[in-house]
């Protein structure tokens, strides 16, 4: 999906939080924003996702080129935008398969069966390889950090977004987890290879695994410096702090 | 698990063996008296459709009873006494568009009991939605435990109270409680909203997964059957 962000001014309670930010994503490409706490990187995910609490004061938002500030979150949803949560909620009373079920059949105009709704979560369990008995408990309620990312991807793989957003995917994941999901990710890029993904990180740690061809670092609200893999690279040895006029040996 | 449709106002389950049991009140106003025998487990499922009940048990030494609980428009007051060792997992969800002032007692006279009290509740009109908890630990009751939770989701502007009351009468007990009164959480809908779901599909949901917090999977089914056919959303 091709992504557009235009001249975006964000304001929380009169408070500017993105100023002037611009960047375009398209179709099948890896991008990452980097940037120390507090710069608005989670914000930015909100903002794309449509949350009512950020205000859009200028600036648009486009996918496959056209503007989507009109459209509810759900709507967004739909439209295949999938955000991946730094911090899921979880929810008492309702299991994993039941509202990962309610959801599908919202975006699915061909509903499909519970038999083959039940064999495809059961597979994309497999691939994660998540125990299926988490299947049917409520959703996140006593799951550890690295779980519910991984029912974070779980969901993703059911909805098949075309544009994903990472957001801080790496928090909470061990190694061996982190190279499960980032692999299955990995895998559903190679299979459909129009989804973009936008990583938002702190670390250059999930871009080893998730290899990104642009890299943004972010500060104040603003997109300060654009590069390749190497800016990441530049960023974990000499930090957010430096000018990067600095040559690497 | 034994079905039993209750038809008189006083009903009397004595528990002589383990035993689950589903109760479907069929009386305006039922006083259901459960006793539980030493060293017997009970399950009690009941359901309460517009129908007023009042549950008095008596848990002696040893033994162990679980209720779930799911009522429609309706009250369900509740005294209990725990004896030593015994330990009781009570969860009540409660849907009202009338009003509702549903008392609970847990007295607690044993060493080592253990008590768990879950109050699910969901105000769907303007109405008065009240859940007292008394849970009073006694001198006598060493080593014991209490944990009241309730919750209370406005659905509208109702009058909603929860007044949970801990009166601990011995130093070596654990107790803790939590309340939550208000609508449903702009967190949650938005996050639900972020995976395709409209609002309207999400209150239906979040208020279902409410009123089935913390009861058994064995009824999940049958609850969900009568949420769906007794709550217009």
């Amino acid at each position: 999906m091709n992504i557009e962000l235009k001249d975006l001014e964000i304001k929380v309670e009169d408070k500017v939080i993105l100023d002037d930010f611009n960047l375009k994503i398209n179709k099948g490409e890896i991008h990452a924003i980097m940037g120390p706490n507090g710069v608005g990187k989670s914000t930015l995910s909100k903002v794309i996702m449509g949350y009512p609490d950020y205000q859009v004061t200028k600036g648009d938002i486009l996918a496959e080129g056209n503007s989507i500030l009109n459209l509810k979150i759900d709507e967004r949803s739909r439209l295949g935008i999938f955000l991946v949560y730094q911090n899921p909620i979880s929810i008492d009373g309702v299991t994993m398969r039941e509202i990962i079920k309610a959801s599908v059949d919202s975006k699915d105009t061909e509903k499909k069966t519970l038999y083959e709704f039940v064999k495809e979560i059961e597979n994309s369990a497999e691939k994660l390889e998540m125990d299926k008995k988490n299947l049917h408990r409520d959703f996140n309620v006593g799951f550890s950090g690295g779980e519910r990312k991984k029912n974070e991807i779980l969901w993703a793989l059911m909805l098949k977004p075309k544009f994903i957003i990472l957001d801080e995917l790496d928090s909470g994941l061990d190694v061996d987890s982190l190279k499960i999901v980032t692999d299955t990710l990995n895998q559903y890029l190679k299979e459909n290879p129009d989804t973009s993904i936008l990583i938002i990180t702190h670390y250059t740690r999930i871009l080893d695994y998730i290899k990104p061809g642009f890299v943004h670092m972010v500060k104040n609200g603003k997109i300060i410096k654009s590069g390749d893999f190497s800016l990441a690279k530049l960023i974990e040895k000499f930090g957010y702090n430096q000018s990067f006029d600095i040559k690497e040996d | 698990m034994n079905k039993i449709y209750i038809d008189t106002n006083h009903y009397e389950l004595v528990i002589k063996e383990d035993t689950t049991y589903y109760l479907i009140n069929n009386v305006d106003n039922l006083d259901l008296e459960i006793k539980v025998l030493e060293n017997k487990k009970g399950i009690v499922y009941l359901e309460a459709i517009k129908k007023k009940v009042i549950i008095k048990s008596n848990v002696e030494d040893n033994g162990s009873l679980l209720v779930n609980s799911l009522g429609i428009d309706t009250s369900i007051a509740s005294d209990i006494t725990l004896n030593n060792n015994s330990t009781l997992r009570f969860a009540s969800s409660i849907a009202s568009n009338v009003d509702t002032i549903n008392k609970i007692t847990i007295n607690q006279v044993g060493e080592n009991s253990k008590a768990e009290y879950l109050a699910n509740g969901v105000n769907l009109g303007g109405n008065k939605f009240h859940f007292l908890i008394d849970g009073i630990i006694n001198k006598e009751s060493r080593g014991s435990f209490l944990e009241e939770d309730s919750n209370i989701i406005n659905l509208k502007d109702g009058d909603s109270k929860i007044i949970p009351n801990m009166i601990i009468n011995n130093e070596d007990v654990s107790a803790n409680h939590s309340a939550y009164i208000g609508k449903i959480k702009n967190e949650d809908i938005y996050y639900l909203e972020s995976r395709g779901l409209p609002k309207k599909d999400i209150e239906k949901i979040l208020l279902k997964a409410s009123l089935l917090k913390g009861i058994g999977n064995e009824v999940k089914e049958q609850f969900t059957s009568i949420i769906n056919h007794e709550i217009k959303f």
